[in-house]
């Protein structure tokens, strides 16, 4: 159905047209976006927060009531002249299409947008069937005349540059068209599809909503076009999901509410029409469609994700989508959301790939209208990939395995230290022919001694006799072995707030590399043993804020299938902090800084899942006394991504460019942010342009201005 | 103030932020009584004649009288499918102060084709049915379950932002929509 993922990946990297084209939409629709959220935060004396979850609710009844909701439709439908059919997968709705086009003697259809089409791919399919069917909205026809196909759910051409599209219709209309004349250009689709609306047999569309009260389907649109399918020709076909039920008129009303703004930063988009029956001269049908999606139904894990509403802002927020696009970020659904329900359309193979592009940085989360836990979903994904006949890894599971033994990542990186000594310059290792997943960054050196070592001295592994409040310290696996130096200055400045610090000896990884790359089993297994280390702990601080989310977010889940290490998990999660946490809220003396400037990145989790706001940029200004310089999308992905880098570093790289380019916008000397592996991705790149901007842990950043 | 006065302070809010967001959304919005209506639509008209949806004579049957009898207009027919219409006048259900939207009433293929066809569209609004949210007619969706229906909330002149999110208003419907909103 689509070239194969290795083919549109590498496509994609080479692009140019994408990355520029997806950078300038992004960015500009974000603000129309943003503005016209606050508008109806406004408007509605709600936060946007409370709206989606109304939203959410609303489609979670209709789900929860399906078979009584459906039954409503379809009486409402009937009674209004529709005739209604259930389709149970693709080739069923592909015959009912081409009965019914066969049953009228229709050899020329017209097609609104209809993503469920593409589901479907019904061109292809009505072509063997000596069926015509043209593409109406314009975005879609410039696609079809391109032998191409959608790659974002609203924007469905933005991959393509207004150059590619005047010579395109160039060459299909044999008229010259200037590139920067869009208004002409539009215009055609006006004249060009004027005739087959008016001779079409078949008017197709898909439906935005399907309202169980009225009988009536819900059709969005902007040009026009879905209005002039719908109405001219003889019969009207409609193609939904049952996931597009809503159980009444209210219900459809808080979708586009939430749905223009979403999706284009409009209060409504042009049209919001509802059909219900045939006009007077047609024939109209419903064609209701599972095709996996009573299996989602079934699936709690996925269940929610059937109340999206399609408006693309996930893909819109999305770092890697805007890499390399919805082909590659996607597979017939394009962005987040594709990326979870395309297992169910198309197979676990179709998002293989694509979910490997992945970076978790929850920006798609914070953004839904409909409210639906995607980054969450992707690696629940990611998992049922990686157990998969084909995602199976036995190289990848052997890694994590031996990672999981503390003691043998001591040995390891021990010996990796003392082997790669000679090649260490200006604290990175000089590599003569970099991988590919390091020839962009430079690798940091590994230390001889590790932090656990260096605080072992000063610090017990565990304190009985208590005379102040006692902190207990996560390390982290990789500040440990490779960036001790985050430690220690994290340990002094526990330690200012007057609190007794423990470092126990028994810790390791909490366990999202592994979470990280699907191997849920093992992701449990370091959960676990790191519960048994730190349980005992009145506070645990870590200065990994990664770690601290993990702690925190995703082992109460983890372990949700044992009431046991469930409620382990959950106490453990109410007594973990990241660093800038504890600090802002325990407070210390530092000695005020110097006029150096300096910017703030913020680990993208700690924004999307965690929700810390400025509290590490208050800690540099106010607390340490820095001047600091705004840094353009300073809560944007780095492009770590943890696993992403490994198997995808073009798109880590690319990525982390970004990043840099907006650091050296800001003009500061010193980068700070509050996540180690944030901290080795950045410092490697800037090392590698050789730029002169030092990159600090704000833990290392605040104990230079400790006293003494 | 008396009750009278809040009343018409109210439906001056409305109408000053229907107002407001439905030119922000790109139409044009007037306010005149039925007489500088008709004299403003007549105006339209001396470029080639009005055509004017059943809906329209059916909600302004006096407003639809009187411009017959200018002889400026003819009512939209199946002779219409398929061809421009220069300026088309059609009649909302309703206006929508939240979204600066209007309801129309589309059931007839004849309501459709001006709607749909007209490059420059006129939509005669009364002021008394301007409502303030999009739930406030939601009711008028309800009432007619499982009864044949056709309707649109019309918000601004057709559009499209498919090449770079380069905005060009008038694709498959009108490029300019005035609302005359009737005192």
């Amino acid at each position: 159905m689509r070239p194969p993922f290795d083919e549109r990946y590498q496509a994609a990297l080479v692009d140019p047209n994408i990355r520029h084209g997806l950078e300038k939409f992004q960015g500009s629709w974000r603000i129309s976006r943003d503005d016209a959220i606050a508008d109806l935060e406004a408007e509605t004396e709600q936060t946007f927060l409370d709206l989606r979850t109304q939203l959410a609710a609303a489609k979670q009844a209709a789900r929860d009531n399906l078979e009584q909701v459906t039954q409503t439709f379809c009486e409402n439908a009937r009674r209004a002249g529709s005739t209604v059919i259930f389709a149970a997968t693709i080739q069923d709705a592909l015959n009912e299409i081409t009965q019914i086009c066969a049953r009228h003697d229709a050899s020329l259809m017209v097609k609104g947008k209809s993503m469920v089409s593409e589901e479907l791919d019904l061109n292809k399919a009505l072509e063997g069937h000596g069926i015509t069917a043209i593409e109406t909205d314009l975005g879609e026809w410039l696609l079809q005349l391109s032998h191409d196909h959608p790659s974002h759910l609203v924007m469905p051409i933005i991959h393509r540059r207004r150059h590619q599209i005047a010579s395109l219709l160039e060459s299909v209309l044999h008229r010259p068209f200037d590139p920067d004349d869009i208004p002409t250009m539009v215009a055609t689709v006006r004249t060009e599809l004027r005739k087959s609306f008016v001779t079409a047999h078949v008017g197709l569309s898909g439906a935005n909503a399907l309202v169980a009260s009225t009988g009536s389907i819900m059709l969005v649109t902007n040009e026009g076009n879905n209005r002039m399918a719908t109405s001219l020709p003889p019969v009207h076909i409609v193609l939904a999901g049952i996931d597009k039920l809503v159980p009444d008129t209210r219900a459809a009303l808080a979708q586009i509410r939430l749905l223009g703004r979403s999706a284009t930063g409009q209060t409504l988009t042009t049209y919001t029409t509802f059909i219900a029956g045939p006009t007077d001269h047609q024939h109209q049908y419903i064609i209701l469609i599972d095709n996996g999606r009573l299996e989602m139904l079934a699936d709690p894990e996925f269940e929610s994700a059937l109340g999206c509403i399609r408006c693309g802002a996930c893909a819109n927020v999305c770092p890697p989508y805007s890499i390399v696009g919805g082909h590659a970020f996607g597979y017939v659904y394009t962005g987040a959301i594709g990326l979870v329900n395309t297992a169910f359309h198309h197979g676990i193979d179709a998002v293989a790939g694509p979910q490997s592009l992945c970076v978790s940085c929850g920006a798609c989360t914070a953004v839904c209208p409909a409210e639906i836990p995607l980054a969450e979903q992707i690696l629940k994904t990611r998992a049922r990939v990686a157990s998969s006949p084909n995602g199976r890894s036995h190289l990848r599971r052997l890694s994590l395995r031996l990672f999981s033994h503390r003691r043998i990542v001591a040995t390891g990186t021990t010996l990796a230290a003392i082997t790669t000594r000679p090649l260490v310059k200006a604290g990175h290792l000089r590599l003569a022919r970099p991988a590919r997943q390091l020839g962009w960054r430079r690798v940091p050196r590994i230390p001889i001694r590790p932090a656990r070592s260096l605080l072992r001295a000063a610090y017990p592994s565990r304190l009985d006799e208590r005379s102040a409040e006692v902190v207990t310290l996560f390390i982290q696996c990789v500040t440990d072995r490779v960036a001790p130096e985050i430690a220690i200055a994290a340990a002094r400045l526990i330690e200012a707030t007057g609190a007794q610090l423990e470092v126990p000896r028994r810790q390791h990884c909490c366990g999202l590399p592994a979470l990280d790359s699907g191997e849920r089993d093992l992701a449990i297994a370091m959960a676990k043993q790191t519960i048994e280390t730190l349980e005992h702990a009145e506070t645990v601080v870590t200065p990994a804020a990664s770690c601290a989310i993990a702690i925190r977010h995703d082992y109460p889940t983890l372990l949700a299938d044992d009431p046991g290490w469930h409620a382990r998990a959950a106490r453990l999660a109410d007594r973990t902090y990241d660093l800038v946490t504890f600090l802002t809220v325990h407070g210390y003396e530092p000695v005020a800084a110097s006029a150096q400037g300096v910017t703030v990145h913020h680990f993208c989790q700690s924004t999307n899942v965690a929700g810390l706001g400025d509290a590490m940029d208050n800690l540099v200004c106010e607390v340490a006394g820095a001047s600091t310089r705004p840094l353009r999308d300073a809560n944007v992905c780095c492009g770590f991504g943890g696993s992403t880098s490994v198997v995808a570093p073009e798109v880590s790289s690319a990525i982390l460019d970004k990043k840099i380019a907006a650091v050296r916008e800001s003009g500061a000397k010193i980068l700070v942010t509050d996540n180690p592996g944030c901290v080795l991705h950045m410092r490697g790149g800037i090392a590698a342009q050789g730029a002169d901007i030092e990159t600090l842990h704000v833990a290392e950043f605040l104990a230079r201005h400790l006293p003494g | 103030m008396s009750t009278h006065d809040v009343a018409v302070q109210f439906e001056n809010e409305l109408l000053d932020r229907f107002t407001d967001r439905a030119e922000g959304a790109g139409a044009t919005v007037q306010t005149g009584t039925p007489s500088t209506l008709v004299d403003h639509l007549v105006s339209r008209a001396r470029s080639g004649g009005l055509v004017i949806s059943p809906r329209f004579s059916v909600l302004q049957p006096s407003l639809a009288a009187r411009l017959q009898y200018a002889q400026v207009c003819q009512l939209a027919s199946s002779e219409h499918r398929g061809h421009d219409i220069a300026v088309g006048v059609g009649a909302a259900e309703f206006g929508v102060a939240e979204t600066g939207s209007v309801l129309l009433d589309e059931a007839r293929l004849e309501d459709r084709l001006v709607d749909l066809q007209s490059l420059r569209l006129i939509i005669v609004l009364p002021a008394a049915n301007i409502v303030r949210r999009l739930d406030d007619v939601a009711d008028w969706f309800e009432e007619r379950a499982g009864v044949g229906q056709y309707a649109s909330l019309t918000t601004g002149p057709s559009r499209t932002a498919d090449i770079e999110r380069s905005l060009t208003v008038g694709v498959q419907g009108p490029a300019i929509l005035e609302i005359l909103v009737q005192l």
